[in-house]
């Protein structure tokens, strides 16, 4: 008797709270929405025991109603509160994108950094041993990367001298980056954009301002957080070492993996996809 | 994807190993083709070693950039060959004992050239290649200039898939001795390659041993 009339109750509320919210339809919304509704469902059955005459009153009908009701609906609202609560879970965790170790101050703090950099403004240019893996084909050579025109421009080619490709990023981040050249071999879209968006990281970084730091409470290091998707670590310096990519309920993934000396250029560049792989080793 | 790849590197390498000097200006075409290919078989036939250190120029014109690569090259009849940069970085090319070997950041990857279409295939060219017989070459137009001292081959790949990455190879031969002097692999969009050749030795003697892949130093 009780969970028929449990879910009846429920049922009722849900009604109401449908027809309150009906007209609403921003997500933003969603997560106090299903928090009332938890909090309602959980709490009526309770308040209903102190009014005994209501409980009473309240039986016979809803015990008639009750014995038709579908169990299959039952299961189904069961369900559904499952999935309401973790999906409170999920929402909770996407908007904190906490990371242990660290705290996060705020961007007028005295901890924070003014600038970050991975090529800094005295960059002009940089000659990379190569490494490409793309699933089960191994591409090696050599790559230069150039300050050139207001753009940054990257070459890969074999040690013979043939060009795999060839990419312009443009200062401005507005502008699409331009193939000038790939290989026809590799010419997918898949390796492209992967190509466009890994470079995009190093040469476009966030703004502080627009940013989530935290620092590390031992060895002060920082962490810049871009819209809630990317995790830029840094030294105290502001000089970028990682990038990741923030997943829910997952461990951050590594993206980009970098290592500098005192050269306005990162020594060592590795971009990290799995099946795809590009390893940049500076020659001096 | 791999063996385009190949191809396309075997190609670079296969021409730069035809042998051995020149200067580019006032060429005019030679028609009669049948001198020079008789003089390139009879040059081909009389080498039966070469020694030579070479310096590779990739000429990016957009980047106004010139990446300078120095290397050896060897060459023994049949056709066992080695193709060796020693900087900026290390990476060799050896043919030798029907073993294509390619020596990388220390790991050695190894293919059987008979059991390996592909490797057979390469490796028939550069038999060819090596004789002089590349005028009859397949998968390339060839078009013959001259000047006061040299012959330039000009070559233009009949694949497609070739052409899209190399426009033209122009090997350039001594008229004197023959030897081939630089070579110039043009891509579509005005980059290009230069190979020069240098402190050549032809027919010194040179020891099965220099081909074989435990001799080669890796740093």
């Amino acid at each position: 008797m009780i969970l028929p009339r449990r879910h009846q109750v429920a049922k009722n509320h849900k009604e109401n709270i449908y027809n309150a919210f009906s007209f609403v339809h921003l997500s933003a919304f969603v997560p106090l929405w299903l928090i009332i509704k938890l909090v309602l469902i959980g709490f009526l059955p309770v308040s209903r025991w102190c009014n005994q005459n209501a409980i009473i009153a309240d039986l016979k009908s809803a015990y008639n109603k009750c014995r038709i009701a579908n169990h299959k609906q039952l299961i189904f609202y069961s369900k559904r509160i499952s999935i309401y609560a973790f999906s409170i879970v999920l929402l909770t965790l996407a908007s904190s994108c906490s990371v242990v170790g660290y705290k996060a101050v705020s961007n007028s703090n005295d901890n924070n950094i003014a600038t970050i950099q991975i090529f800094d403004d005295n960059f002009e240019k940089a000659l990379y041993k190569t490494d490409i893996n793309i699933y089960s084909t191994n591409l090696t050579g050599i790559t230069i990367i150039k300050k050139k025109d207001s753009a940054m421009r990257v070459v890969s080619m074999s040690e013979l001298g043939m060009k795999y490709f060839d990419f312009e990023f443009h200062n401005n981040q507005q502008k699409d980056p331009v193939v000038h050249y790939i290989m026809a071999s590799l010419n997918k879209n898949l390796l492209v954009n992967m190509i466009k968006k890994d470079f995009g990281l190093l040469f476009y970084l966030p703004k502080i301002n627009e940013s989530k730091v935290m620092v590390n409470v031992e060895d002060k290091s920082k962490i810049l957080i871009k819209n809630n998707k990317l995790l830029y670590l840094s030294d105290t310096m502001g000089t970028i070492s990682i990038i990741k990519k923030y997943r829910v309920l997952l461990p951050n993934k590594t993206i980009i993996t970098l290592s500098k000396t005192a050269q306005s250029y990162p020594d060592t560049i590795e971009i990290n996809h799995g099946k795809i792989s590009l390893n940049f080793v500076n020659l001096k | 994807m791999k063996i385009n790849f190949y191809f396309i590197n075997a190609l670079a390498f296969i021409f730069s190993s035809v042998l051995l000097h020149a200067q580019n200006e006032n060429y005019t075409e030679i028609t009669e083709i049948d001198n020079i290919k008789s003089k390139l078989i009879t040059h081909a036939a009389s080498t039966s070693s070469i020694e030579s250190t070479f310096i590779q120029e990739k000429h990016l014109w957009m980047l106004d950039e010139v990446l300078i690569s120095k290397g050896e090259f060897l060459f023994k009849k049949e056709n066992s060959v080695r193709w060796q940069y020693n900087s900026p970085i290390q990476y060799t090319i050896v043919i030798h004992n029907g073993l294509f070997t390619i020596v990388n950041n220390n790991k050695v990857s190894e293919f059987n050239i008979d059991s390996n279409p592909m490797f057979r295939e390469i490796n028939n060219m550069i038999v060819t290649a090596i004789r002089g017989d590349f005028i009859n070459n397949k998968d390339f137009k060839a078009k013959f200039f001259e000047n006061s001292e040299n012959y330039l081959a000009k070559l233009t790949p009949t694949n497609a898939q070739v052409s899209l990455m190399l426009e033209t190879i122009d090997i350039y031969f001594n008229k004197q001795n023959m030897q081939v002097a630089k070579i110039v692999f043009s891509e579509p969009g005005d980059d290009f390659t230069l190979i020069t050749f240098q402190n050549k030795k032809i027919n010194a003697e040179l020891l099965d041993d220099r081909f074989l892949v435990k001799d080669i130093s890796i740093d």
